[in-house]
């Protein structure tokens, strides 16, 4: 199902933010906008944390600023739009960067998610009766709001707790009985499905193929979440915010660079799975590497979900 | 109408609590016992159940003793269906099964991670706060969007906890009352800084590096005295914790989240709560302040959780059904009980 909208996912207004303006405080950084050559620039400064310790404060700080410089040439090297590093200074932690004008993606997605939302009210409604369906009766009829009969209490003798099994138990709750045990059910992320229309279609593949580039470049982005990719008025993806980037050609690193991905889209936008799927797909497609990274992706993922959880 | 009240049982690790409580959220009664092990040892899951058998008796007699009641008293039983391990919960389960018999009580099968965050929004009064779940065998960061609580960061290999609890073993610590107490209790007597590996992947963090970097050179420091086992614990702490917070405020800034809850055993340790506070207070939010009542194991938060769903009109759990599930996961619960869906996440980005 294809939906024509007729808003545009970037937003009509093309004003450029005025100089000082803070476009985002995100956990690490400030981005303020500052006056650059008679245009503007973005300035991101790694403001000192105070919660730990200031000798790994410091180090984490220099660390990342140095890692953004780096990654992010890299990256522009490898042909995918980045923001051009203009200035980087070490003793305070910042850079001074190209000014990307559009909008987030996972701002244009949940805008996507909204509107589609209000056009079809009823699919709201549709997965909450599907929560709270009602399970077949209570074949003990253990609700309270029957009323209590005379029936004297349930005795329970050695062979009811007895491993044995007739065909008989089935109809008996014997607490051993019934298996007590089962695992690893698939996780349904939402009830909501939305559908991508060709928009959305064209981000999610534009998506992959950047992400295809920037791996088979050997660059790991480390922070994939649709907050630190801009849509540019061009439909025109930039990748920002390489602080947790570094170079590494491991099939590991980028399967898991792939599952923080997922991580993100099934936290963020959980009814657009689908996004997720389309991107990986043209990933696939494009990346040279991409039978061993995906294959090493199922191992990251089933990791996860056999890791111990007790306690 | 009377008060509905349910009783919760608890019993996914090594802690078995039983607790009661009405559908105002008074706790009637919320009872413990833990099932310590000897310095060097962990607990293991056939003796775990064993623990939890020899006491669930006395427990419950005890819980219903302190919240004058009788069984008819009872609207609903409640227990952990998982996350957990398998023999302990199997125990605690099957009990649940007799009761619910004996008493004609319909049964609620309850998340143990969401019950953590229920009750630490019952007790703080925090309506949307981001959530690090810092215990033995879980580390998860969890924000509550549309209708579920979704986990937006966690470990990549093993739990905090567990890496504590871990080191803990290494250097002979007492397990009683947690190895995690004792940890902290050395790092407050630590200077010494020793850098160890940082990871952090987007919201998610991995210890196991980390952990065995210190194994690998730990009877070399302990032996030259180049760094005390005081000094071990505090780097230990002070490196996994920044770790922690990073992420939190990572996804506080993400889903525009002003205030942020600790559960979990490890949010009992006063150093993580400091560094917490320091972030969020920097951030304009306010810390959800620790309470055992959330972060240690118990059976009020079961048994809160549980009658929070049966008001909503979550059907009981079928007998049949109540098995339990060793990774039964926070983000599969779906969350009917909060009015608030949250299909409007606020948040950084353009
Ligand atoms: N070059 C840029 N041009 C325009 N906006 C930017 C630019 N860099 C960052 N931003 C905005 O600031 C926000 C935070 O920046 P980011 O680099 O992701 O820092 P953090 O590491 O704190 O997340 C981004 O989500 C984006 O909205
Ligand atoms: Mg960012």
């Amino acid at each position: 199902m294809s939906l024509s909208l007729k808003r545009s996912p970037i937003m009509e207004e093309t004003a450029y933010p005025n100089v000082g303006t803070i476009l985002g405080q995100g956990a690490e950084a400030i981005i303020t906008v500052v006056a650059f050559n008679e245009g503007i620039a973005v300035k991101k400064v790694r403001p000192a944390k105070t919660y730990r310790l200031p000798q790994l404060d410091t180090k984490l700080r220099k660390s990342r600023t140095n890692q953004e410089y780096k990654c992010i040439q890299r990256a522009e090297k490898a042909g995918i739009l980045v923001p051009k590093i203009y200035h980087i200074s070490k003793p305070e932690s910042s850079l001074t960067m190209e000014f990307i004008h559009g909008k987030a993606i996972r701002k244009v997605l949940i805008e996507y998610q909204h509107d589609y939302i209000s056009q079809h009210p009823s699919i709201i409604q549709t997965s909450k009766q599907s929560t709270l369906a009602p399970q077949p009766a209570d074949p003990y009829e253990l609700t309270p709001t029957e009323p209590q009969n005379d029936e004297p209490d349930i005795q329970v003798d050695d062979n009811q707790f007895s491993t044995a099994q007739s065909s008989d138990d089935v109809q008996h709750p014997l607490p051993n009985t019934p298996p007590l045990q089962t695992e690893d059910e698939d996780i349904v992320h939402s009830r909501l499905v939305i559908a991508l229309d060709d928009q959305i279609k064209h981000i999610a593949e534009e998506l992959g193929t950047i992400l295809a580039k920037l791996h088979d470049a050997n660059v790991i982005h480390g922070d994939l979440t649709t907050s630190n990719m801009i849509l540019t008025p061009s439909n025109q993806i930039c990748l920002i915010d390489f602080g947790l980037s570094y170079a590494s050609a491991d099939i590991e690193d980028k399967a898991v660079d792939l599952h923080l991905l997922r991580r993100a889209c099934t936290s963020t936008h959980p009814a657009l799975l689908s996004f997720y799927d389309l991107t990986l797909q043209t990933y696939a497609s494009k990346s040279v590497n991409s039978t061993s990274v995906l294959k090493r992706l199922e191992v990251v993922e089933l990791r996860g979900r056999k890791r111990s959880m007790a306690g | 109408m009377t008060k509905r009240i349910a009783i919760g049982f608890e019993g996914s690790a090594n802690k078995l609590g039983i607790g009661i409580i009405t559908e105002d959220g008074d706790i009637l009664a919320n009872v413990r016992d833990t099932f310590i092990t000897p310095p060097g040892t962990g607990f293991l899951p056939r003796e775990t159940a064993l623990h939890h058998n020899q006491h669930l008796y006395r427990l419950t007699k005890l819980a219903l003793e302190e919240a004058k009641l009788k069984p008819s008293d009872l609207t609903c039983l409640c227990y952990t269906k998982g996350p957990g391990i398998a023999m302990p919960l199997i125990t605690v389960a099957v009990f649940v099964r007799t009761l619910a018999q004996m008493w004609k009580l319909p049964i609620i099968a309850v998340n143990h991670c969401v019950s953590h965050i229920e009750m630490g929004r019952l007790v703080t009064k925090s309506e949307n706060p981001v959530v690090l779940y810092v215990s033995g065998g879980n580390t998860q960061v969890i924000a509550f969007a549309e209708g579920k609580y979704r986990i937006f960061g966690e470990t990549i290999d093993i739990a905090v906890g567990n890496c504590f609890d871990r080191f803990a073993r290494d250097i002979h610590l007492s397990n009683d009352p947690s190895p995690g107490y004792n940890i902290e209790q050395l790092a407050k007597k630590g200077s010494k800084y020793l850098a160890l590996p940082y990871v952090v992947k987007g919201m998610d963090v991995s210890f196991s590096g980390l952990l065995s970097f210190l194994e690998k050179d730990l009877k070399k420091h302990l032996e030259t005295g180049e760094y005390s086992k005081e000094d071990l614990c505090f780097s230990l702490q002070e490196t996994v914790f920044a770790m922690l917070i990073e992420v939190t405020e990572r996804a506080m800034a993400h889903v525009g989240a002003t205030d942020a809850l600790i559960v979990g055993g490890v949010g009992c340790n006063l150093r993580l709560q400091d560094m917490m506070s320091e972030m969020v207070t920097q951030r304009g939010g306010r810390i959800c302040a620790m309470d055992d009542r959330y972060c240690i194991d118990n059976g009020a938060m079961i048994a809160q959780t549980g009658l929070l769903m049966y008001l909503s009109g979550v059907p009981p759990t079928p007998i049949e059904e109540t098995i339990i599930r060793q990774r039964f996961r926070t983000d599969e619960v779906d969350v009917v009980w909060r009015k608030d869906e949250n299909y409007d996440m606020q948040g950084e980005g353009m």
